[in-house]
């Protein structure tokens, strides 16, 4: 599975996907009856990191692996916060600065709930699908890089550290 | 951490490319009759991601029974002992399933290698 069909539309969203992202097509579809509260993570490329210029990253993915995972974590904060709407989706290849990386689009009936599940889905997103960005600098070199390190902190890949509360 | 971090010049050097004359199985050569030669190729195809390409093909395979992940790995770092730093951070997985160190590879596995996640 590689899409998600919002709940109470046609709308299919690749959740990998090599094509820029369409963040207010995305968002436009997100509206449902119920829902009071959207909320839209968009990760934007920087023109800066590490104090050096940053020209464009690139993103690779295991992309079956990603999909599925994505969908999964998807479909948990889903059941978990009770959304309306649940859509995330990470470019892959060459992303340019001021453009975005990722988008999180969560929808539920109050704030609360709307924030706390999307801020859960991008952390998981960025500590656990096989997704990578290779940063490209203005001085032409180039840097794997962003990990996450919490495998320092946890002794495990498998443990992460999440900004966000998990329980 | 260190050395996951590389230049691309600097990586470039060195990947990793497997002498499968030396990979075969002894017992290949042992058969007393000609199977072996038309017996197929028992091979296990790796895959690796993002800073693992700069110690790696991208794609290579290996005709050689490994116990688990951990002897694929050991035997990994062994042909390239810079890769170590990357290795030891990074999951496996099997047909596209993550699997632990413990994981008992099979003959036509084909794995995945990935470093710790960096999207967003």
């Amino acid at each position: 599975m590689t899409t998600s069909a919002l709940c109470h539309q046609a709308v299919e969203v690749k959740f990998i996907t090599s094509e820029p992202i369409d963040l207010s097509g995305l968002l436009a579809s997100s509206h449902h009856p119920e829902a009071g509260a959207v909320v839209l993570f968009s990760g934007d490329v920087r023109d800066n990191n590490l104090s050096k210029r940053v020209s464009y990253l690139e993103y690779e993915a295991n992309e079956a692996m990603a999909a599925k995972m994505v969908a999964e974590i998807l479909e948990e904060a889903r059941l978990k916060w009770k959304l309306n709407i649940a859509v995330a989706q990470h470019r892959i290849g060459k992303v340019g600065v001021s453009e975005a990386a990722v988008v999180v689009i969560t929808a539920t009936p109050h704030r609360r709930e709307a924030y706390e599940a999307n801020r859960h889905i991008i952390d998981r997103i960025k500590h656990e699908v096989p997704i990578w960005k290779c940063e490209y600098f203005e001085d032409g070199s180039k840097l794997w890089g962003g990990n996450c390190n919490c495998h320092e902190i946890t002794g495990s890949p498998d443990k992460h550290i999440y900004e966000s509360p998990q329980s | 951490m260190k050395g996951m971090c590389r230049g691309e010049d600097e990586g470039m050097r060195g990947k990793y490319q497997p002498d499968t004359s030396k990979l075969l199985p002894q017992s290949s050569y042992l058969k007393p009759d000609n199977s072996y030669l038309i017996e197929k190729l028992k091979t296990m195809k790796i895959e690796v991601y993002a800073v693992l390409k700069e110690y790696f093909e991208k794609e290579f395979t290996l005709s050689k029974s490994f116990k688990d992940i951990n002897d694929l790995r050991n035997f990994l770092i062994d042909s390239n002992p810079k890769a170590s730093g990357v290795l030891n951070i990074s999951r496996f997985a099997v047909d596209n399933e993550f699997v632990d160190n413990n994981y008992s590879l099979k003959e036509n596995d084909n794995i995945s290698i990935m470093p710790p996640s960096s999207g967003g």
